[in-house]
């Protein structure tokens, strides 16, 4: 590990640039063969439902179909590759030797599989946790003070960052949320029952707005999160960059703002409930294509 | 030995319901003090994490992940006996394929029947028996999504946010589907022009119309058990005796007058071409 240190600062520049040409690449092939398709879960909005809708849904849909041809995500999937290198923290490593579940270093296909139980933690983890793990027990930054912060720090920015690269790199893969352990069962319980749990001022629940399929929020299309289809589409493209502001949003960032509007308290980030929502939707979206980063309102 | 033998397993009880009691009063402190930074609400969410332990499949351990915020405090959590109920019917229906809203449950009629008259014990009168505002002030408020969330403060007014879930006029078209468009409700329950409208602001009492429509604003968990539209006009944290004029309950006593007006005038945007 040490003799990587000195070694992987300079060659990441050079990555860098070669994965963004590639991406460029890649992404100007997939918008000319037409198979760059944005947010599943958002598709529907460009079917017109009534005669008095349709100007507004045209060109709601022009608008989608216009920014899908060059989601603003690509680019922060190499700046988050490009960090994922580098030798950062108190210890001056790279994440590369991080196990994402399939092994120290691979990151292909990892998080198609997640969230899911670590021995070394003996935890159930998503994206984020591991990530916040990773961070922890290689590079040396405090994991707790990390997730007492805002979204909006720099360094929580940077795991932002570093989840929609290892996201990116399961685009295409199926999902395969492993399910045989009792810890991933029991999560799958808690997730579940966090889901339908109504509370608050508002009585309001997960289920409140995503156990229906087919329905709307003003013109935002709901993915019914309890069906197979509705979790693979949903679930499957975050992290995403979201226009409304700008910025790459996580799972954890997609909850938390959930839960702001539901009322609730604030959830911990990373914390076990949150983790516990992330298997529901991700064992309810088992065999469907993961599709992030998705390009979100 | 018998005797020796039922001692130990009540002493063996006794123990367990100490550690019972210890955890569930560690838990509470943790929950309950609202001093206790975020660092230290991380540091326990994270420690809770065992992910093997079946104790924690219950709310404590819910509320191990959330830390208050603004207004948004952990006493949200506390589910009152209508939301238990409704989250538990809502889990169970996937399960069995049930309709999740639905009044035909499993769960025995009599509870959900008792929860139902509960609910209904809830809708109050407004003063001096005036059910109708201003339908201008009403769309205002239907247009308005604000209020209650951990970013707003305890004596701002909230908004109804009706067009999330409703269609209410033919010139929004931005509407959610989660609920009935309400487009024409006035009209299309016969109240077709000033006369009638000016006859159910003077006897309210008498029109079935106008108290249902008073009653599923108030409280509509009186009418549907678990539907998805809140309780407007129920304030969450003293669900009775509160002041109706201020900013307990999610709408107060004037913007639900003014929410009748927007339904029911027939000048109002709902009820126009």
């Amino acid at each position: 590990m040490p003799q990587t240190n000195t070694r992987s600062i300079r060659p990441a520049y050079k990555e860098a640039w070669l994965c963004f040409i590639l991406v460029a690449v890649v992404g100007i092939a997939k918008a000319q063969s037409g198979s760059f398709e944005g947010p599943k879960s958002t598709g529907n909005v460009q079917k017109s439902e009534q005669p008095s809708e349709q100007s507004t849904e045209k060109a709601i849909a022009q608008y989608r179909q216009m920014l899908q041809e060059a989601n603003p995500a690509d680019l922060y999937v190499t700046k988050g590759e490009a960090l994922w290198n580098s030798a950062r923290g108190p210890n001056r490593q790279s994440l590369a030797s991080c196990d994402l579940g399939l092994g120290p270093g691979i990151v292909k296909g990892a998080w198609a599989q997640m969230p899911r139980y670590f021995e070394d933690t003996q935890r159930v983890q998503d994206l984020e946790s591991r990530i916040l793990f990773c961070m922890q027990e290689i590079q040396g930054f405090n994991s707790i003070d990390l997730a007492a912060q805002d979204f909006n720090t720099p360094e929580r920015l940077n795991i932002s960052l570093l989840a929609v690269y290892v996201a990116s790199e399961s685009e295409g893969v199926p999902f395969n949320v492993p399910m045989s352990l009792p810890q991933e069962k029991e999560m799958y319980k808690i997730g579940k029952k966090l889901f339908f749990l109504r509370a608050g001022t508002h009585d309001f629940s997960c289920s409140t707005c995503h156990s229906q399929t087919g329905r709307r929020i003003r013109l935002q299309d709901l993915p019914n999160l309890t069906t197979h289809e509705g979790a693979g589409g949903a679930y499957g493209s975050w992290p995403a960059y979201r226009i409304s502001t700008g910025s790459i949003w996580t799972m954890q960032q997609r909850l938390s703002d959930c839960f702001r509007q539901q009322r609730f308290p604030k959830p911990i980030f990373a914390s076990p409930a949150t983790i516990a929502l992330s298997v529901y939707m991700g064992f309810n979206a088992n065999g469907s294509v993961a599709s992030a980063p998705g390009l979100k309102r | 030995m018998k005797m020796v033998k039922a001692n130990f397993i009540h002493i063996s009880k006794k123990i367990r319901s100490w550690r019972d009691t210890f955890v569930f009063l560690f838990a509470l402190l943790l929950i309950g003090c609202s001093h206790q930074s975020q660092t230290e609400r991380v540091n326990a969410a994270f420690a809770s994490n065992s992910g093997t332990d079946t104790e924690y499949l219950n709310e404590s351990y819910l509320k191990l992940s959330f830390g208050p915020s603004g207004i948004a405090t952990m006493d949200r959590l506390n589910q009152d006996k209508t939301q238990t109920f409704c989250s538990q019917i809502a889990y169970d229906a996937t399960h069995t394929g049930m309709p999740l809203v639905s009044k035909n449950t499993s769960k025995p009629d009599l509870l959900f029947e008792s929860l139902r008259e509960a609910n209904k014990a809830l809708i109050f009168t407004p003063t001096d028996l005036v059910y109708f505002g201003d339908y201008a002030r009403g769309e205002a408020i239907a247009q308005d999504g604000r209020g209650k969330t951990w970013t707003d403060s305890a004596d701002q007014f909230s908004g109804g946010n009706c067009y999330n879930c409703h269609q209410l006029s033919k010139k929004e078209l931005s509407f959610g589907t989660l609920g009935p468009s309400l487009y024409g409700y006035g009209k299309s329950r016969g109240v077709t022009s000033q006369a009638i409208y000016g006859e159910l602001i003077k006897n309210p009492k008498e029109s079935p119309l106008v108290q249902y429509t008073w009653g599923m604003l108030v409280n509509s968990k009186a009418y549907n058990l678990c539907t998805v539209m809140p309780r407007f006009g129920v304030a969450f944290e003293s669900l009775k005796g509160f002041d109706h004029s201020g900013t307990k309950a999610i709408l107060n006593e004037r913007q639900l007058q003014d929410l009748m007006a927007l339904l029911l005038d027939p000048n109002s945007p709902v009820n126009r071409e």
